[in-house]
């Protein structure tokens, strides 16, 4: 024995390959024959995996500490999303809203209920309760209901976060999360000033998007949706606006057209996200839902199009897809609430409800409004910032999401791409920890990491480039060049 | 495959045996954990010094029980060596997590002592 075997994870491919990730996230396709002599102790310097494995800290035949050095810095890296805690603040000034989707998953209130809308006291606490997050960086994000049916509210928010601010000196942000039907020029003029993005839904072309997404009284919300995207881009600038879609029974099995959508409105990436289960999604799930297994199977091939478009010289990011690759090829750090470990709700992200009652999550405050309680941290009129952040619930909800300590995910071989959603495992399986073997995110997150891993280990140069282009948010040019060996990483 | 023993007890049950010499119970439950979607599973320990996993189809699925008997005892090889070469590198990972935050720590002890 002349080498010391360094932490790792394996998943065995097929009967030929192995796939080894290491704590940092360094991986390596190797034959299984080598895999077995790693392990037994009996690779030899002279066998060709010998160098990859000790190059990617598998194995190491020098001195250790300087080999623990270097992980030890790679996992700060990786992990240094919890430097900074809560920057992502959503605040819902209304549960009040004109759009009538099908998957809604907050259970809105019509337009004219009484009693679903924050009041300015209740605003100001929620934005003093904001700047004592110790993060240097805070978005406020408007979500809803509809908030620009409270106009004056999110003016109030804005305007009283700056004050604040002035003192506290963060860098400071917002996002209005909008159907768009309601913007006018006036609010638009308004928000310019005020360093504010839009974020939007579009579910596809015009039939789709209005079967999804119809208003309550006017089942054409494409038409105003496309009109408001272009005025908002007209007044704020063109990146200003991005959309999200979601997918449901509707669209499954026509993403493509989605994505021909979003190109054809000027967007340069989407988000093919499957649906959650909450609100209307969750009561209505016979009607728009799907199984797991087809929607893997129709983004498989929406990404492969999406690829293809990539490959033709039109630079266009499949976002989910784009996460992953930033944690597969690279080794920073990528925020995303819901697929970290341990979990983003509360230390990333939290919300704050209408009503003064502070989730952990949307999601979580998406449970609610179908009467489960379960992920609430408590009223910003009853518990101090310490009291509602730093309580024995947080701490125990973040203990029970660490993917490190989990069934299964424990000796996972793509933990490191992957994170915990304890709010999504009570909400499908009525338990925070869930069962790994039954849970659909885990069946879908795996899926989609081995079908990536699948077109890196392939080494085209050409997917390589498009795929780099996405983590470094830069179109590359797409020359042809001749594949060369090892290419992978 | 001498000391592993597949029984059928009906059409829908098959009882392992398991020398527990060879196999961690730690590495038995964390296989058994991985087949829970596909039957219901039991694990027992006679005084025979063996150890009985005992596979009980589940309806929704139609692999044949024995099948998934034997993939049982494939993916129990794995447990066993994750088992095996954990114990060769637990020291070092916890070294790397301390050493990853150890300039926290030093941080928070200056804290305490100024």
């Amino acid at each position: 024995m002349t080498y010391r075997l360094l932490p790792l994870r394996f998943d065995r491919i097929n009967d030929n390959e192995v796939f080894i990730c290491n704590e940092v996230g360094e991986f390596l396709f190797v034959p299984v024959n080598d895999f077995n002599m790693l392990v037994k102790q009996q690779l030899t310097p002279e066998n060709p995996s010998f160098l990859d494995l000790k190059a990617k800290q598998f194995l190491t035949d020098t001195e250790l500490e300087p080999v623990i050095e270097m992980l030890a810095t790679k996992y700060r890296t990786r992990k240094s999303f919890l430097d900074k805690f809560t920057a992502l603040h959503m605040v819902v000034p209304t549960l009040k809203c004109n759009s009538n989707c099908k998957y809604c998953q907050v259970s809105r209130k019509d337009v004219t209920a009484k009693g679903f809308s924050m009041n300015k006291t209740m605003a100001r606490k929620i934005v003093d309760l904001i700047f004592k997050s110790p993060s240097p960086y805070i978005k406020i994000e408007f979500q809803g209901g509809e908030p620009l049916l409270e106009f004056g509210l999110i003016k109030y928010i804005i305007e009283r976060a700056e004050w604040v601010n002035l003192f506290k000196k963060k860098e400071l942000e917002f996002v209005i999360c909008t159907n768009l039907t309601l913007m006018t020029n006036k609010m638009l003029r308004y928000l310019k000033g005020h360093k504010v993005y839009i974020s939007t839904s579009l579910d596809g072309p015009k039939d789709l998007h209005n079967m999804n997404r119809p208003l309550q009284n006017d089942s054409n919300s494409y038409d105003k949706v496309i009109d408001k995207i272009r005025l908002c881009r007209k007044v704020l600038g063109h990146d200003s606006v991005s959309a999200l879609m979601t997918t449901s029974r509707y669209n499954l099995n026509r993403l493509n057209d989605a994505v021909d959508e979003y190109l054809k409105q000027g967007f340069n990436s989407i988000f093919l996200r499957s649906l959650n289960p909450y609100g209307f999604a969750k009561r209505d799930g016979q009607s728009i839902a799907y199984k797991i297994d087809e929607f893997i199977s129709e983004y498989k091939k929406a990404l492969d199009y999406i690829i293809d478009i990539n490959l033709r010289g039109t630079y266009f990011v499949e976002e989910f897809a784009s996460l992953l690759l930033t944690r597969i090829l690279t080794p920073f750090s990528t925020g995303f609430v819901d697929m970290q470990s341990p979990v983003g709700v509360a230390i990333s992200g939290v919300i704050y409800n209408y009503d003064g009652n502070v989730y952990v999550s949307d999601e979580a405050r998406m449970l609610a409004s179908t009467g489960d309680k379960k992920f609430l941290m408590g009223n910003v009129n009853e518990k101090s910032y310490a009291e509602l952040f730093d309580s024995e619930f947080l701490h125990s909800l973040l203990s029970k999401s660490c993917l490190e300590c989990l069934p299964e995910c424990s000796w996972c071989a793509y933990q490191n791409f992957c994170g915990a959603d304890p709010v999504r495992n009570y909400s499908e399986q009525r338990d925070i920890i869930g069962n790994r073997t039954t849970s659909e995110e885990c069946k879908r997150n795996k899926e989609i990491m081995k079908f990536l891993l699948d077109l890196i280990k392939n080494g085209d140069q050409q997917i390589q480039k498009v795929f780099w282009s996405w983590i470094t948010r830069h179109p590359l040019s797409l020359e042809k060049e001749e594949p060369c060996e090892g290419s992978i990483r | 495959m001498s000391e592993t023993i597949i029984r059928k007890i009906d059409n829908e049950t098959v009882v392992l045996e398991l020398n527990k010499d060879i196999y961690k119970p730690e590495a038995i439950r964390a296989t058994s954990y991985k087949f829970t979607d596909r039957c219901y599973i039991k694990i027992d320990e006679p005084e025979n010094g063996r150890i009985q996993v005992y596979f009980n189809h589940k309806q929704s699925h139609d692999i044949p029980i024995e099948q998934l008997a034997k993939e049982f005892c494939n993916e129990l090889i794995d447990q066993q060596v994750r088992l095996d070469i954990e114990q060769r590198f637990s020291d070092i990972r916890d070294a790397i997590v301390k050493k990853a935050f150890s300039s926290i720590q030093s941080d928070n002890n200056k804290g305490k002592t100024s």
